[in-house]
């Protein structure tokens, strides 16, 4: 046997190909392509992903010595009430992530793809959008002044329509204060889902809307059984990548709060750059940061089982 | 005209002797004076310095504060970092630096180079931990009120001489509209450190507070419950803003510039501000008054300082530039054209033509007493609670009794782990 692939004609006269043993070169090349972008990736990500979770076993203020810690600082994680209140933070503010910006864009979407003609479609599709091309940063501080409790838009508007009684610290208050946040984030982000998820409806088959209606089924239910497992995907992709995304939120409220008041909206991220840079607790914030990774990866690695899984040529 | 009556002055002072290098050298710098009128004033210190020193290139960068705070430690690590640098000579921020042997002992120079009779005594006493000095102390400050002197004449409050009637001015000042007397912010949660402060000069005696910061004694002491539960009623008698919480330092500056607050409490670093861009404003400042049995002092604190690297290969160079830095004809230059305080002697502040409140200011920092700078002789996880603590209290979610606990536990933490001054 030759080391050329091997064509044959089928019974039907197809002509299918096999695949023979490949020669030595052929089994190195691709390696000889991904060798480059990996030896990047490595010196980028996985060296400093694995130095930073040894340093996470040590005591150390980013200056001079180590001292070895051993499991001490992963332990603190968990005996650390102001960690533990940036971990629970954080949970609340990815569930709340996979659900109001996603849920709002998937019924902005619905609407929009079947209520409007296309130019009105795009007209409000690019204005739901803008949010999402402002950096961050812009946005935390434009909210900064709408949610300021002295002469911030949002109580002076509370005020003129005599609903004094509603107006609030929003930044300042520990009850409300990460809410407050993540309204702003919903609104700078829902527009990314929108954009994905209506393009996901536009591509549905009309025939199965038209086929469902024929068999007497409602909006609702067409909605439910006709446009949810056509865009199945992209909706699996907005929300796994929304509750990566969530866990490293970090700019939004490092401008708006600062993590205060009195930590309250601190999330892992602001905990890291407070023990790392303000407290000078390199070791106990690369253990944070390694817990992390840790989240992150595991969540990333969901996503691309359940794409495997839910994939079409898998069903 | 102000710049020729500067030069004027710098003449008269004398130009200090200083010694040609051996060789051409150009040392590295890294400072936060990239705006004016400190930045302007800067660039003409190293000109002036570099005729002074032959020999001597002094190649500056400028980023903010808060940029190199946080890659100066690795710079200084892998051997890129500069020869000299500008920073908060705050325990809070290079004690982990001196501790980890980054930062150059100057204690030798001060003695063999005369810096202990030109850099004002006090100034030495805040850049020395340990016995050892480690800064050239570069931007003189105090904390404490500043307040619309107008404001107050209009509604004839005096100026308050003690702590019950700087409360019954704000409460009066209360009871002419003015929502929020008195404006602090809690972002940065250091901000809250400038109220602690100037709060425990006022109502601790400083022997007291001797005892405690550098004899490792416990805050859990009737004074410090005190100081405490004052700046607790502060808030329960709503004399600082209802939602002072989610006041940054940008929206109590703003509250006070457009005079909706009378008073805020801050610190020198304003001035040049108002100086530069507010100059019809009606300033003045005062040292939070102290209550009966304490000594009026204000917290004086060395906001920024001159450092070197330990593992600087200019030495030399590097430590004749800070020499130059430490003279008056130097200083005189930051206070006339920078409008900052260098803890110099010899500064000559009438040649500068300050304006009143640089002028009254200026006059405060050379007394030669100072209350404590909390931010300046506590490690930063002790501060760090404390402040995040005070936001605690006033939200109702921790008592002063217990904050007081919280701030002990994280000092007798900090004693135990060898990173407070005196260890």
């Amino acid at each position: 046997m030759n080391d050329q692939a091997i064509q044959d004609r089928s019974d039907d006269g197809i002509v299918e190909t096999q695949a023979g043993p490949r020669s030595r070169a052929d089994r190195i090349l691709p390696y000889v392509f991904a060798g480059p972008a990996f030896a990047i990736y490595a010196v980028l990500v996985i060296l400093p992903l694995g130095h930073t979770f040894l340093l996470g076993f040590y005591d150390w203020s980013g200056a001079g010595p180590m001292t070895f810690a051993g499991l001490d600082n992963y332990i603190k994680i968990f005996t650390d009430p102001i960690t533990r209140t940036a971990i629970a933070n954080n949970l609340i503010w990815a569930v709340l992530a996979t659900i109001v910006p996603v849920s709002m864009a998937l019924l902005l979407a619905v609407l929009l793809a079947t209520h409007l003609p296309p130019g009105v479609r795009l007209f409000f599709s690019t204005v739901y959008y803008l949010p999402a091309v402002l950096a961050l940063a812009v946005s935390a501080i434009i909210w900064g002044w709408v949610y300021n409790p002295a002469w911030g838009a949002l109580n002076t508007f509370l005020g003129s329509i005599g609903l004094s009684g509603l107006e609030q610290p929003w930044l300042g208050d520990p009850s409300i204060a990460l809410y407050s946040v993540f309204l702003v984030s919903s609104w700078a982000y829902f527009g990314f889902c929108l954009i994905i998820l209506l393009a996901a409806i536009q591509n549905v088959d009309p025939s199965l809307y038209d086929a469902a209606k024929l068999d007497g089924a409602n909006a609702w239910t067409q909605f439910w059984h006709v446009t949810i497992p056509g865009i199945r995907n992209e909706l699996n992709f907005v929300v796994l990548y929304t509750a990566i995304e969530a866990f490293r939120v970090f700019d939004l409220i490092f401008i708006m709060t600062g993590g205060g008041p009195f930590y309250q909206t601190e999330v892992i991220a602001t905990a890291v750059y407070r023990e790392a840079f303000i407290e000078h607790e390199v070791g106990y914030a690369s253990a944070i940061a390694s817990l992390m990774t840790l989240i992150i990866a595991t969540l990333a690695t969901v996503a691309l089982r359940w794409r495997e899984r839910t994939a079409p040529e898998n069903q | 005209m102000t710049k020729m009556l500067n030069l004027a002055v710098i003449a008269a002072i004398g130009a200090a002797p200083a010694a040609a290098l051996a060789q051409e050298t150009t040392i590295s710098v890294w400072d936060e004076f990239g705006a004016e009128p400190q930045r302007g004033a800067m660039e003409n210190i190293v000109a002036h310095c570099e005729a002074q020193i032959p020999g001597l290139t002094v190649d500056r960068t400028t980023m903010q504060m808060e940029q190199m705070q946080t890659i100066l430690t690795t710079a200084i690590q892998s051997g890129e970092g500069p020869d000299v640098f500008y920073s908060s000579p705050g325990w809070s921020t290079v004690g982990p630096l001196i501790q980890a042997g980054a930062v150059a002992d100057l204690t030798e120079a001060y003695d063999t180079r005369g810096w202990r009779d030109r850099v004002q005594p006090w100034a030495v006493d805040y850049v020395t931990y340990n016995g050892s000095a480690w800064a050239v102390p570069y931007e003189a400050e105090i904390q404490g009120i500043f307040y619309h002197a107008d404001i107050l004449e209009e509604h004839g409050i005096d100026m308050p001489e003690t702590y019950d009637d700087l409360i019954a001015a704000a409460e009066a000042l209360q009871d002419a509209g003015y929502e929020d007397p008195i404006v602090t912010a809690a972002r940065p949660a250091f901000v809250l450190g400038w109220l602690e402060s100037s709060m425990l000069g006022a109502t601790i005696p400083v022997d007291t507070l001797e005892e405690i910061v550098l004899n490792h004694g416990s805050w859990d002491n009737p004074a410090y419950h005190d100081a405490i539960a004052r700046i607790a009623d502060l808030y329960e008698r709503d004399l600082v803003p209802s939602g002072v919480l989610a006041y940054s330092y940008d929206d109590m500056m703003a509250e006070f510039y457009t005079k909706s607050s009378p008073m805020v409490l801050t610190g020198s670093w304003i001035v040049a501000n108002i100086d530069g861009n507010f100059p019809d404003l009606n300033v003045d400042y005062m040292e939070i008054p102290p209550v009966e049995g304490v000594e009026q002092r204000a917290p004086k604190a060395a906001g920024g300082g001159f450092m070197m690297s330990a593992n600087s290969d200019k030495t030399e160079a590097s430590l004749q530039f800070l020499d130059c830095l430490a003279t008056p004809e130097a200083a005189q230059i930051w206070l006339a054209e920078g409008l900052s305080r260098a803890p110099v002697e010899g500064v000559d502040a009438e040649a500068a033509n300050l304006s009143p409140l640089n002028q009254r200011v200026t006059e405060v920092v050379n007394q030669p007493l100072s209350a404590f700078n909390l931010y300046g002789v506590l490690p930063a996880e002790v501060n760090d609670a404390t402040w995040n603590g005070i936001q605690a209290m006033w939200a109702g979610m921790m008592t002063p009794e217990e904050l007081v606990a919280v701030k002990q536990d994280a000092w007798q933490a900090a004693i135990d782990a060898g990173e407070v001054i005196g260890q």
